[in-house]
């Protein structure tokens, strides 16, 4: 758990591990399948044990299988019936 | 209000309007954008050297000049890249016929062609009967009717009125002649079918039988290919073309109409974008594409028009990686090209939101823009964040947190939400389809530091609040390679604590963090101990743990607790009530802290990295004090801090790091960039537009007098907004989008504050100054040219402190402190910007006329906003700014104007409500 510090060591640092490389695919999380997404997600943990990735598995699908994308991710249909003033806007949008 | 942030049309006394010349804009439109380039006389032609056996001329509106699809997806340019000619597109959005056949008779006779095709779409003979067209003015929204020239009939015969053409521009709502009216009814009854169109004897046949014909007279013994566009009604009803024989009357021996109804209607399906494109009903790519097939056939047909061998390709040169931060504060993107940074820009720039979090749309389209690509010319996209490990952080902090952690977790997960759907909103805002990844924020900040440095082999020292895990990085940059030596961990966090103490203080976080650095010299460090003692503990490599039950910034709603509260005898300070002498003492010791922090930082990552040059990014360096005290206090001997230190610059650095992990062998020299200048710029022809639609009153500089009349001004205790060149990027004004005032005026700091800037009187300006006079002004003789160095100014400059001054902030404030008072802070300190002739020539110059005048080569510079404003960044955020506040002059590029000159400025509200005070 990395919130716990030795205060008697001498440095507060962790030493970095790299195992791959900085950049990485994001199509593991590419992905509409909740449990799928949580299991990506969970793939990606670095820094927690197999006993805390079992305590947070169910708490990622529960959240995931809950969650509505539908705030973020526009339609065009919804670009027409709820902003037809700003799509005006697009086309007549002059000087 | 606007959608786009580029004007693409401006006023023409002939035509009505047309394009901006040399124009290279990424105009957006629904989920999407495309690319708009334009040729010198304002026509929508992408300049391609092609040569072809036959020269094509094409006259036609929006649906010709391809509203909605980039220039090389248009069927103008298929046709082009398939067959052996070449083509000049004359079409322009919202022409009528009139203005087709006006805009052939002005430009035709200067290019060279063997074939008119004319495509008007059926409603442009409606918009021949108009003197207006409705349009909505960019300065205010507002529905105005956009004046055109337009013919009528005098005994048969067409004469032409509204020449020129006027720039006045009526109210929508409140027009009342018949003729302008015409359009509102026309666009209300849009979806309705077009009987008019099949009658010789409506109003739209009188009128454009003789402008036809006219045309026809024009373009003498060349062909003319006539292909009317239907009304998208008509081809959704599947109707028949009843416009077709009023067309017929046209032809002759060298004038051939063809009709588009039957394989537009063919090809119709409401479901896709086979024809139209959904939001506007313009033609899609996949319309354009179905058009060119079509009217390739008849130019083979028709005209023995041949095929090229091979088709033309739009080859984009190098790999192009496009980098994004958003979600947390400061969204921004950056656009790189075979290492090399093309541009860069923070979102809240275009939405005028400041530290916008929002998805970078504005800010990717400007980047398209300038790296004049498409964003499926991408290589890739990179995200500045793994948010998976943001996900594991937050899940353990509130599993730490115990029975709170539910809440907290309820907190958090909503952000975490958007920003796992990323890839999907990505191809969902910009239809996307290539790859994605994404790079750690520490990472992402290394990169960003290191690359764009001049150094081979470097330190690199990172510190924020907090990246996934990681709130503090050491790494080491050689070649095109960083590795990561240290890091210190969430949520023993130096930004963290920093920005406790500016919540504490009253200042927003991730935002007010630098007003605390700026009024830590007013205070005394009296609670240095206090903070060492009870706050944290500090080893001398410079790692920290905070003593977190004093904090409340792990469970998401505050920074301190009640503990901290006692700590410091009593709550935190209201937002926007008076500063008392605690603030003041608490942001000098807080900075002391922070300054003794990083110097043990920089001095343990020289000892791990044995290198002489050190590269810093990540909020903390922003903090110029520290990082002026570390030209004196470690080892290093060469320093570079990333402009855009902050999150907005992880856009910058997440493409790099990709970049380079997939290119190791590309030389690191491709990334350095001293300059930020990476933002938007506007040419004379975009200002000039903007001034003439307007009707701004302006003036153009005497030749070879442009600096030496601002400095003139200047000179004077004039007040200047400067707009010049691109756009900084990063928090910082450098000279491109900066106020500039006298800094030996001793009252111009208050005047700026209170007049110019709205904001609170103990805010220090900072100088800019020629590179040359660093050491003549301030204990400093390096260049400094982000204005990232905090320096104290040259003792010899310095005046006696009037000990009889009081103890208040504002006696205090205003002890004229040095020969250039202005800009020296009350610890006689200044935030320096260095300029040399190759940063910014214009600015020097003016730098250099200030010098001839006073003696003194340096001027205030502050950024070009007022408080709650993100910086301007359009001429017209420009005159914004101008005209609400109490600045004298404006200038804008190559010309000026005077504030007494201007028409009275109305707004509709305050914009004092509308900017959220930080």
């Amino acid at each position: 758990m990395y919130f716990e510090l030795d205060k008697a060591s001498s440095s507060y640092y962790i030493d970095y591990e790299k195992e791959t490389p900085y950049s990485i695919s994001a199509a593991p999380i590419e992905t509409d399948d909740p449990l799928e997404l949580a299991a990506s997600v969970l793939a990606e943990f670095s820094h927690s044990t197999p006993e805390e990735k079992a305590l947070f598995r169910p708490i990622l699908e529960a959240w995931l299988l809950g969650a509505d994308e539908r705030e973020f991710i526009f339609s065009e249909e919804h670009l027409l019936s709820k902003k037809a003033e700003e799509v005006l806007h697009w086309v007549y949008e002059m000087f | 209000m606007l959608t786009n942030f580029r004007q693409l049309t401006q006023y023409d006394e002939e035509l009505g309007h047309k394009y901006i010349p040399d124009q290279t804009a990424c105009m957006r439109y629904g989920n999407r954008s495309y690319l708009v380039q334009t040729d010198k006389n304002g026509f929508r032609n992408s300049g391609r050297n092609v040569e072809g056996e036959v020269n094509i001329l094409f006259l036609g509106d929006s649906y010709t000049a391809g509203y909605g699809v980039n220039n090389s997806d248009r069927f103008t340019e298929i046709i082009e890249s398939e067959y052996d000619c070449k083509v000049t597109n004359l079409a322009v959005n919202g022409y009528g016929v009139d203005q087709q056949v006006l805009a052939y008779k002005k430009y035709a006779k200067e290019i060279e062609h063997d074939l008119i095709i004319f495509m008007p779409w059926l409603d442009d003979l409606t918009r021949s009967c108009l003197k207006a067209r409705m349009g909505f003015e960019r300065s205010t929204g507002r529905k105005v009717l956009i004046p055109k020239p337009y013919f009528t009939l005098v005994n048969g015969q067409l004469e032409l009125q509204n020449i020129p053409v006027p720039k006045e521009r009526k109210l929508y709502e409140q027009a009342g002649t018949p003729g302008e009216n015409e359009e509102k009814i026309n666009r209300t009854n849009g979806h309705l079918l077009f009987p008019q169109y099949g009658s010789a004897a409506s109003p739209e046949w009188k009128v454009n039988t003789p402008i036809i014909n006219l045309l026809k007279e024009l373009k003498q013994e060349k062909p003319l290919l006539i292909l009317p566009l239907p009304m998208n009604a008509s081809v959704i009803a599947k109707e028949p073309p009843v416009h077709i024989p009023l067309f017929k009357q046209f032809e002759d021996e060298n004038t051939f109409v063809y009709d588009l109804s039957s394989i537009l209607q063919e090809n119709y399906d409401y479901k896709t974008e086979s024809v139209y494109l959904k939001i506007c009903r313009h033609f899609s790519k996949e319309g354009h594409q179905l058009v060119a097939r079509e009217l390739g056939r008849i130019l083979q047909e028709k005209f023995k028009l041949k095929k090229r061998r091979k088709p033309l390709k739009n080859s984009i040169e190098g790999t192009c990686v496009l980098g994004i931060s958003c979600f947390y504060h400061d969204s921004a993107a950056c656009l790189i090209r075979n290492g090399e940074i093309i541009a860069a820009a923070q979102e809240e720039r275009f939405t005028r939101v400041k530290h916008d979090k929002s998805f970078p749309l504005n800010a990717l389209n400007y980047c398209l823009e300038a790296g004049r690509i498409s964003v499926n010319d991408l290589e890739a996209i990179v995200y500045y964040d793994y948010e998976s490990w943001t996900i594991e952080r937050v899940l353990h902090n509130a599993h730490q947190l115990g029975p709170d952690g539910e809440a907290f977790w309820q907190l958090a997960r909503q952000s975490l939400y958007k920003k796992l759907k990323l890839p999907k909103i990505i191809r969902n805002r910009t239809s996307y389809t290539g790859a994605i990844y994404k790079t750690q924020h520490h990472i992402s900040h290394a990169a960003g530091a290191y690359f764009p440095s001049p150094f081979n082999e470097a330190a690199v020292l990172i510190i924020d609040g907090v990246g996934e895990h990681a709130c503090a990085t050491i790494a080491k940059g050689h070649g095109s390679h960083i590795e990561v030596l240290k890091q210190q961990f969430y949520p023993h966090s130096l930004g963290l604590l920093y920005s406790a103490f500016t919540y504490f203080t009253g200042f927003r976080v991730n935002s007010g963090e630098y007003k605390l650095m700026g009024l830590a010299p007013f205070g005394e460090p009296v609670y240095y101990d206090t903070i060492v003692e009870h706050l944290i503990s500090i080893k001398e490599d410079g790692s920290i743990r905070l003593a977190l039950e004093y904090f409340d910034f792990q469970k998401g709603e505050k920074m301190t607790g009640d503990k901290f509260d006692r700590l410091f005898g009593g709550p935190p300070r209201q937002p926007e009530s008076p500063i008392t002498r605690r603030e003041m003492d608490m942001a000098a010791s807080i900075q002391k802290v922070t300054e003794e922090i990083v110097i043990k930082m920089a001095n343990h990552a020289f000892e791990l990295t044995g290198s002489d040059n050190l590269a810093m990014a990540g909020g903390v360096a922003l903090n110029c004090v520290a990082n002026g005290r570390l030209f004196d206090e470690t080892p290093f001997r060469e320093f570079y801090f990333q402009p855009a230190a902050g999150d907005a610059g992880g856009a910058l650095g997440c493409a790099l790091s990709w970049y380079y992990e997939n290119y190791p062998q590309v030389d690191k020299k491709a990334a350095e960039k001293e300059s930020v200048l990476l933002g938007p710029s506007f040419s004379p022809e975009e200002i000039g537009a903007f001034v003439n639609s307007g009707d701004f009153p302006h003036h153009g500089f005497a030749a070879g007098k442009r600096g030496e009349t601002i400095a003139q001004w200047l000179y004077e205790d004039k007040v200047v907004g400067y707009f010049d060149g691109r756009m900084e990027f990063g928090p910082r004004a450098l000279g491109a989008r900066s106020i500039l005032g006298n800094p030996l005026n001793p009252e111009m700091q208050s005047k700026l504050n209170l007049k110019i800037k709205y904001r609170e009187s103990f805010r220090p300006f900072a100088p800019i100054f020629k590179e040359e006079r660093t050491s003549d002004y301030f204990d400093f003789a390096r260049p400094s040219p982000h204005m990232l160095i905090v320096r104290k100014v040259r003792e010899s400059l310095l005046k006696p402190r009037n000990e009889m001054a009081g103890e208040d902030l504002i006696s205090t404030i205003n002890q004229v402190r040095s020969e250039i008072p202005a800009i020296t802070h009350v610890d006689n300190s200044a935030r320096l910007q260095s300029v040399n002739p190759r940063q910014n020539r214009r600015m020097y110059e003016v730098l250099d006329q200030f010098e001839k005048l006073t003696g003194k080569g340096i001027l205030i510079n502050t950024s070009f906003n007022v408080r709650g404003e993100p910086i301007v960044c359009t001429p017209q955020d420009a005159y914004r700014c101008f005209m609400r506040t109490e600045m004298d002059v404006l200038v804008l590029g190559d010309l000026y104007l005077i504030k007494e000159e201007q028409p009275a400025f109305h707004e509709a509200m305050d914009w004092r409500e509308h900017f959220v005070l930080d």
